[in-house]
């Protein structure tokens, strides 16, 4: 198991995640988002499965590592190499493509976007992210961090603020529409 | 061994540099591919090449390139799954025929597109080649 944190500001803050959590496993920080961009991923989490001959196991797709049904059979592929049927079942012929142009836009502003941060200038991370958004509106990595690095209360402060999120959601949609 | 003759879909044609059978596959130009399956070459994120033919990408791994005779050449295996590709050699004539059985893409028993990322602790480049040999789960997850 190799965790794959998604941060544009950095290992800081998924660090005490991994610690809270008891994490052994070998962690990888991707924060310009390579890996949406090699396998057109635009939100997470996702599980990349690979077998010893470093074939696909699993569509990569969304994982929900609390359902008990999806335990089981990584359970089962895991110790019998045997792949479970509903994976087969739900295989996608995932397209490899290249970014369209407002895809490109979107990560070059994701780009600028962890120079600012990394330069310690938030405004002007919030205002290229801004843009990463705009010309991306279906890019959950960008518009999320957005709002983390907006908003740090709602989500690293306590539990998780889901009202605020969707309160968010609605007021952008609105604007956009 | 260089190919003499190459047919596609039955008609004779001429390329600047010939294929070639090496180690049992057959290496085309990579130009030559290119126009073949009506492609433009592209990089991927990571700089790999890829073939394109509209939203339709084809990787080209490092097994499936190869320098010969000083031509960058790709294995027309790598590209019969996607492109609908189909061949026969008879002695040195290569005989390829296009077919409209096109699949793309990243599936299961597929090898996915390779990355590589910074240790979140010490920083250092693991791969995801550096797991073949055993399982691997990539957990892609976010703080936020």
């Amino acid at each position: 198991m190799i965790g794959i944190a998604q941060d544009a500001q950095g290992a800081q803050l998924p660090k005490p995640w991994i610690e809270q959590a008891g994490g052994t496993f070998r962690s990888l920080l991707d924060q310009k988002n390579l890996i949406g961009k090699l396998y057109n991923l635009k939100y997470v989490p996702v599980g990349i499965l690979i077998d010893e001959q470093g074939h696909l196991a699993r569509s990569v797709s969304s994982v929900n590592i609390d359902d008990q049904a999806f335990k089981i059979e990584l359970e089962e592929w895991v110790t019998t190499g045997n792949t479970p049927a509903s994976w087969q079942a739900n295989d996608i012929q995932e397209a490899v493509r290249s970014l369209t142009p407002e895809e490109k836009e979107a990560d070059e502003h994701l780009n600028q976007a962890v120079l600012f941060l990394q330069q310690d200038r938030r405004q002007d991370a919030i205002e290229a992210l801004k843009k990463g958004y705009q010309a991306d509106p279906t890019n959950w990595l960008i518009r999320k961090q957005l709002w983390a690095i907006e908003q740090p209360t709602a989500f690293y402060s306590g539990p998780v603020d889901y009202a605020w999120q969707q309160q968010r959601i609605q007021e952008e949609d609105e604007a956009r529409h | 061994m260089h190919i003499h003759q190459l047919f596609i879909n039955g008609q004779s044609q001429s390329l600047p540099a010939a294929p070639v059978l090496v180690d049992n596959a057959v290496w085309f130009p990579l130009q030559s591919a290119a126009k073949l399956v009506e492609a433009e070459l592209q990089e991927t994120p990571d700089g790999t090449p890829m073939l394109c033919q509209g939203d339709l990408c084809v990787r080209l791994e490092e097994d499936d390139r190869r320098s010969i005779d000083g031509h960058p050449c790709v294995a027309l295996q790598s590209l019969a799954h996607s492109f609908g590709l189909e061949w026969d050699l008879k002695a040195t004539d290569l005989y390829i025929s296009m077919t409209d059985r096109k699949m793309s893409g990243v599936s299961m028993g597929m090898r996915p597109p390779n990355f590589t990322l910074p240790d979140l602790y010490t920083g250092a480049p693991v791969s995801l080649n550096d797991f073949i040999g055993k399982k691997a789960i990539f957990y892609m997850w976010a703080s936020w």
